[in-house]
């Protein structure tokens, strides 16, 4: 005690300070620390709680994404199937039409190649008819006057004996 | 047409008759007159005289009458020679004219003669036809028998035809007409059957063939 006494130690200072100590201690554990740790655990219960519902969202939006594929996938095909079943339907449709419009056109070039037909045999029988009047005209004309009287008396004997000769064939 | 000359031709016969002449008249009927009964001859008289007084004859019954018969024989073949010898210009030519050839055709101073002659002169040959067919028809029921020529053909030719025709239907009178459109040839219609020989009738058939 003395030795501590001559460097000037004071024993009972020295304990004081350490009673300051321990009660700074106590405090300090009981006023800061045991907040503090109380606090931390708190927050790493939450951070761990939301580390758990970031988990828990992401395994359900990992689920919501696999959903969302399998459902756009499913409407994809949908699709697909409807634009298929669309696509055939418009080719069918324009077979259909093409098939009805290739009918109608077909009698549509009937009618007119049997108007034309028609219209040309008409045609013909007319040009025929007008050549044959104008023949007859141009043979009457001939032999009314070109032909002299001695063949027109010929031609009245001659059909004489046409005449008796048919005749007695009967 | 017939009363002038069924009068003359009574009149020849009963002048031969009453003063015992020889018959002026056309040969036919001098042989009729050797035939005839009193009867019969009697019966044709009366038969003579209504015609004469304007009786139709298609009324009275001629089938019978031996002396219609022999009229029509007459008029079938020897005065359609003398037709036929006229010609077509005959009928255009002026009243004297016509009389004096009738004259020249028709000699003899008989009154059946005059009668002829008149007929000839005064009548168009379609007159004449259009009464020989009726009295034809009155007769002996005959048809219609109509030579259509495009020229008027020769008095040979005619009577070529006349015989023909005469063979087949006896005492049926062809008459003769000229037609030019017909051109050449002949058309016949005998009894409502036409037989057609024209050139016209040939270029009527060529222009209406069809190809």
């Amino acid at each position: 005690m003395e030795g501590l006494a001559k460097l000037g130690i004071d024993p009972f200072s020295i304990l004081l300070y350490l009673l300051n100590t321990g009660l700074l201690l106590v405090v300090l554990i009981y006023v800061l620390y045991k907040p503090i740790l109380r606090y931390l655990d708190e927050r790493r219960d939450q951070i761990k709680r939301s580390v758990e519902e970031a988990q828990l969202l992401k395994v359900e939006l990992d689920k919501k994404s696999i959903e969302a594929e399998e459902a756009s996938k499913k409407a994809e095909e949908t699709l697909k199937r409807e634009m298929e079943n669309l696509r055939k339907f418009t080719e069918d449709k324009r077979a259909e039409l093409t098939a009805e419009m290739e009918v109608a056109r077909n009698e549509m070039l009937e009618k007119a190649d049997a108007d034309i037909t028609r219209r040309k045999e008409a045609l013909l029988k007319e040009a025929e008819q007008a050549t044959l009047t104008l023949i007859k005209k141009i043979v009457l004309h001939i032999v009314q006057n070109k032909v002299p009287e001695e063949v027109v008396e010929a031609s009245i004997k001659d059909s004489w004996k046409h005449f008796n000769t048919a005749d007695r064939r009967h | 047409m017939f009363k002038d000359f069924l009068s003359a031709l009574t009149l020849e016969i009963l002048l031969s008759l009453k003063k015992g002449d020889e018959f002026k008249g056309p040969p036919v009927f001098k042989d009729y007159l050797e035939k005839v009964s009193e009867e019969d001859l009697l019966g044709d008289l009366r038969l003579i005289f209504q015609v004469i007084n304007g009786t139709d004859l298609n009324v009275l019954n001629l089938k019978n009458s031996g002396f219609f018969k022999t009229t029509l024989h007459f008029f079938a073949e020897n005065f359609a020679s003398k037709l036929d010898a006229l010609g077509g210009n005959f009928y255009l030519l002026p009243y004297e004219e016509r009389k004096q050839k009738a004259e020249q055709l028709i000699n003899g101073d008989s009154h059946t003669a005059a009668a002829l002659r008149d007929i000839l002169a005064t009548n168009s040959y379609q007159e004449i036809t259009e009464a020989i067919e009726n009295l034809s028809k009155s007769i002996i029921d005959a048809g219609t028998i109509v030579v259509q020529t495009p020229r008027d053909v020769s008095p040979e030719l005619k009577k070529e035809m006349r015989e023909k025709f005469a063979a087949e239907f006896p005492l049926t009178f062809p008459s003769f007409r000229v037609n030019r459109q017909l051109i050449g040839g002949f058309r016949a219609f005998v009894n409502g059957k036409s037989h057609d020989f024209s050139w016209f009738s040939q270029v009527q058939k060529l222009t209406s063939l069809k190809s």
